[in-house]
């Protein structure tokens, strides 16, 4: 680290040294959004005063948007003209830039690289990692964060059920509710004490992130991005619709009135969490909590062994900026994802390059490898007009049947309606 | 006692010590049992508060157990109140709180006894349709300008910062209202000898009728001052940026059902300060505050 | 003489200065309230998603709302939350400031003691009554021997959340309509209550026929300032209802399903028509109270 860093002083002084005599050409400016994550953005800083000193022509106006509401904040100033050139968007609402028009392709040379398929070539899994963003078969973007959820195992509670997280820990749904079963524990009255796993109820995007991953396992997808059509009055979804009331109502093995998940699991409540990325793994340090990883269960009649939904941030350009100033930004992409080492080590965030994924630091890493196997097998969730609408959407009707007892049949019925017709009205916003 | 009957001769003698007695005895017993109603009623009316003050002081896990600890078993200081500032920007809350309390307060006052004297003791074109204008405003809730207003205040460019907290809510149809009610009273003698003195219009208001307007004043400050101080709605839809955000939208990471961190004894202890202000006020003020509460029938 | 019509002229010269001084709050209130209004309401006629230009669709937003089952499911989960949160606050309110009106000792304590729910801020409020909701919590605990269980879902079960969320309501809010009430008590004159005790009327009679009858402007005003309220209803539910609105949006009042759909699904066209539909519902309130009160010279408006 410590050699590249003087390495980089170095180049510093010489580009500098080299361009104080070459009189200060044109200088393009490249207004950079980055979302609020503390303890990326000194790395960032770092970063960009070195490109700045590389780079004499470019100048970087870097901005910090508060993560709230960042896609309209970002929308309306991309409809206005007023939006940045270069910005760290997350896949939630992508789909919405994508169809708006807003979004550049991506110039791979500008980026450090021979062209996009080789950019593609530069990322483990590259096929997979960058689909998200990818739209007809073109690539808009470079990764920052890379998440996707694993198993988190209290091994401890776990031990106090007779129970070896290693050889136990099961491979299909069917076989973890017999595990939950066996570590939940219940006071007299039979109020749940602790729960053996439960799944993450509270925000309606996780009917995105880990209840249709689990439809995808049985091989249908309830929201289709391109068609924006819906499908869920299916027997696949009533497979997982059932499992999920059977888990909170016959099987009496958790629900949405306890504890949210990642709470109860720092807790000490909770035996089994499988909704956190690599970024929970220091919460669980914290908490004081004995860790280990492990993949996300799959259906003994599936047919895709997906994981839960991927989701990432990637660096965008704006369509609208200039062409230098595009080819700038993506020299600043480029630049900024450069040194995924930096970025895991100090900020958390992985970004998948195939040479670090290689090399010993990332393989004698203890837990990222398991991300790194739940990226490449699952799928990015839909990338849609309307995301949080049609979470909603869906979570009323998981509530409708576990917290209100409807007919699963009917409820499935009227939901695919609804979903269809909120993805027909957003599909042209 | 209660077989005494009402005798058309004055009680004498024994009769009537034993009628003052018995009086006195139902006297006693009325004010007992309204006693003991308003005391059931008092204990369970202010026990939510007892509990936030007394939860602040208490461990994060006691703070949920459900045996009610009257009083804290591990007193805990203000260890809570400490950790508060850690977890949340807290100070920085506060301050945006009071600058957006404060402005509110000073601009509402001076602008509505303006107003307020100029609709009562002014007779020009347009005065009456302008009242009633400022009138029906009152009547319109504030959600229904929601939307509308946030594009606005975003088309100028306020979003997200403290003239689009401050600005939109900076004047109160109701100040207006009130103090021409009080500006009505002031005798014009007074005004037309001051004119007669050469006083201008303007100093006149400043020097004579806004001393006159005082108590008023004193109540509308503090009810503006409670709005303020509580308002949530405005601040959530405008304030993205932590720094920028008043108590009452910095604590909601306290507030989401099954949040992450369950630090209820900094929750309680954050709950009690962003309290402490409009409870400061009441104790001291207490005559304006019940009065421009009346007043405004409105609690936010 | 001379002395008078110099001075009257002075003062018609000076008329305009009144004009000068509303001037400042009258063009404040054009600004962000009258074209907001008017804004609003052309809002309400357009598909807008603040990432584009408003697009002009007629009255189609109202039409889409009558099938829209989320808007007809608040309009019933406002209608309730209204119900539950006007009625009994009146009556309990009344009954508080009846007991608060006797003279005992202590009283002006308890008084003070008994007005504190109104101090807190509806956040505030919702943060420690989340925690007094707590299934295994205070309130289950102290009930348990009226319902003998030892965990209740307060919150997260459907039936039982929008009581909660009523119940709440009606703590911050009675104490505050009981002092209204209190003032109006206070207002009328001692020797009406005691002609009324020498015509041999009972306590309770003479509340009732006396008292109450005078008391009609107040239960009026309370009557309409709490529908009001309850019209509006949002913070509550926005901070403590499961999901903001939920469990299957029991809670997802006319006032958070403007800001869900305006502020969470950016739609703002639909938001703004919803916000005329409240307006309507909350005018026609405004409307009853002033044919109420028609005859009402001292309200306390």
């Amino acid at each position: 680290m410590l050699k590249r860093l003087s390495l980089v002083v170095m180049m510093m002084v010489l580009l500098a040294a080299l361009t104080s005599v070459t009189v200060a050409q044109d200088t393009v400016t490249v207004k950079l959004w980055m979302h609020n994550h503390p303890p990326r953005i000194p790395l960032d800083e770092t970063l960009i005063a070195q490109f700045e000193a590389e780079n004499p022509g470019i100048k970087v106006e870097f901005t910090v948007v508060p993560d709230q509401e960042w896609d309209t904040t970002l929308g309306t100033a991309l409809a206005s003209g007023s939006g940045p050139d270069l910005f760290n968007q997350a896949t939630f609402a992508m789909g919405q830039f994508y169809s708006q028009g807003i979004l550049a392709p991506i110039d791979a040379e500008a980026a450090g690289y021979a062209d996009a398929a080789s950019v593609y070539g530069a990322y483990e899994a590259g096929e997979a990692l960058l689909a998200g963003a990818t739209f007809d078969g073109t690539l808009y973007g470079l990764p920052t964060e890379l998440s996707a959820y694993a198993c988190y195992t209290n091994d401890a509670l776990w031990e106090a059920a007779g129970l070896d997280p290693a050889t136990d820990f099961p491979t299909t749904w069917e076989e973890l509710k017999t595990v939950a079963e066996q570590l939940t524990v219940r006071d007299d009255s039979g109020a749940l004490v602790q729960r053996g796993f439960d799944f993450k109820y509270d925000a309606s995007i996780f009917m995105l992130l880990i209840f249709n991953p689990m439809v995808q396992q049985l091989g249908v997808n309830m929201i289709d991005e391109v068609n924006y059509t819906a499908t869920i009055n299916t027997p696949e979804v009533k497979q997982v619709l059932t499992y999920w009331n059977d888990w909170v109502n016959n099987w009496k093995l958790g629900g949405p009135q306890y504890t949210s998940s990642r709470a109860a699991f720092l807790a000490g409540e909770l035996a089994t969490d499988c909704d956190g990325g690599n970024w929970f793994a220091p919460q669980a340090e914290e908490a004081g909590i004995d860790y280990s990883i492990h993949p996300i269960p799959v259906w003994e009649n599936a047919t895709n062994d997906n994981g839960f939904a991927n989701y990432a941030y990637f660096f965008m350009v704006n369509s609208s900026a200039a062409p230098e100033v595009q080819q700038a930004a993506w020299k600043l992409a480029g630049y900024l994802t450069s040194d995924p080492a930096q970025y895991l080590d100090v900020a958390g965030l992985f970004q998948a390059k195939a040479d670090f994924v290689a090399s010993e630091a990332f393989q004698s890493n203890t837990i990222m490898p398991v991300f790194l196997h739940e990226l490449s097998v699952s799928t990015y969730h839909p990338r849609i007009n309307g995301f949080f609408e049609v979470s909603d959407a869906l979570m009323r009707a998981r509530d409708r049947v576990i917290i209100g007892g409807e007919d699963i049949d009917t409820v499935l019925a009227e939901a695919e309606a609804e979903v269809n017709s909120i993805l027909a009205a957003s599909q042209g916003m | 006692m209660s077989n005494y009957a009402p005798t058309l001769n004055p009680p004498t003698g024994t009769q009537f010590q034993q009628t003052v007695a018995a009086t006195r005895w139902r006297k006693r017993m009325t004010s007992l049992m309204w006693f003991s109603i308003a005391l059931v009623l008092t204990v369970t009316f202010a026990f939510p508060l007892y509990f936030m003050v007394i939860s602040s002081f208490k461990l994060d896990r006691e703070v949920l157990s459900a045996s009610t600890q009257l009083i804290p078993a591990n007193f805990q200081g203000l260890t809570n109140y400490q950790r508060a500032f850690d977890v949340v920007p807290l100070a920085r809350f506060f301050f945006n709180s009071a600058l957006m309390a404060v402005i509110d307060v000073i601009v509402t006052v001076f602008f509505s006894a303006l107003a307020g004297y100029g609709f009562a003791k002014y007779r020009f074109r347009g005065s009456r349709i302008m009242f009633l204008f400022i009138l029906i405003t009152m009547t319109v809730p504030f959600q229904i300008l929601l939307v509308p207003l946030f594009i606005e205040v975003r088309s100028f460019g306020w979003d997200d910062s403290y003239a689009g907290l401050i600005i939109p809510g900076i004047m109160n149809a109701f100040g207006v209202f009130m103090m021409r009610q009080f500006a009505y009273n002031i005798p014009d003698e007074l005004l037309d000898a001051a004119r007669i003195d050469g006083a201008s219009e303007f100093r006149i208001f400043w020097r004579i009728v806004f001393p006159l307007l005082a108590p008023a004043s004193a109540s509308l400050a503090i009810i503006i001052f409670l709005f303020s101080w509580n308002n949530f709605l405005w601040p959530l839809i405008i304030i993205k940026d932590q720094n920028l955000a008043p108590i009452q939208v910095g604590i909601t990471a306290f507030t989401q059902t099954h949040s992450a961190e369950p630090q209820w004894g900094v929750a309680m202890a954050v709950s009690t300060l962003a309290t402490l202000p409009v409870a400061v006020l009441f104790v001291f003020f207490q005559r304006y505050f019940i009065e421009g509460l009346l007043m405004s029938g409105i609690k936010g | 003489m001379a002395a008078g019509t110099q001075k009257s002229s002075l003062i018609a010269r000076r008329q305009y200065w009144g004009l000068v001084f509303v001037l400042p709050t009258v063009i404040f209130f054009i600004v962000f309230f009258l074209y907001p209004i008017i804004s609003g309401i052309y809002y309400s006629l357009t598909d807008f998603t603040l990432l584009k230009p408003p697009v002009w669709v007629g009255l189609q937003n109202y039409q889409d709302l009558l099938k829209d089952r989320l808007f007809i499911k608040s309009i019933s989960v406002t209608l309730g939350y209204v119900a539950g949160t006007t009625i009994p606050a009146w009556i309990l309110s009344l009954f508080a400031a009846v007991v608060f009106f006797q003279k005992f000792r202590g009283r002006e304590i308890l008084k003070v003691l008994f007005f504190s729910p109104v101090l807190p801020s509806l956040i505030v409020v919702a943060i420690v009554w989340r925690i007094l909701l707590q299934p295994g919590g205070i309130l289950t605990t102290v009930l348990r021997p009226l319902t003998g269980s030892a965990e209740i879902n307060w919150l997260d079960n459907p039936t039982l959340s929008p009581i909660s969320m009523i119940i709440i309501t009606n703590w911050t809010i009675i104490p505050f309509y009981m002092l209204i009430w209190l003032s109006g008590l206070t207002a009328i004159p001692e020797e009406l209550r005691d002609a009324a005790r020498v015509d041999g009327a009972t306590r309770v009679q003479s509340f009732f026929r006396v008292e109450l009858p005078l008391l009609r402007p107040t239960g009026v005003f309370i009557a309409a300032i709490s529908t009001i309220n309850a019209f509006q209803g949002f913070t509550l539910q926005y901070a403590i209802s499961p999901g903001k609105g939920g469990p299957i949006d029991v809670n997802t009042t006319l006032g958070l399903l403007i800001w869900k759909y305006g502020f969470q699904y950016y739609r703002m066209g639909d938001a703004s028509a919803v916000s005329m539909v409240l307006f309507a519902m909350i005018m026609i309130v405004v409307l009853i109270q002033l044919w109420l009160s028609r005859s009402d010279q001292f309200s306390l408006n």
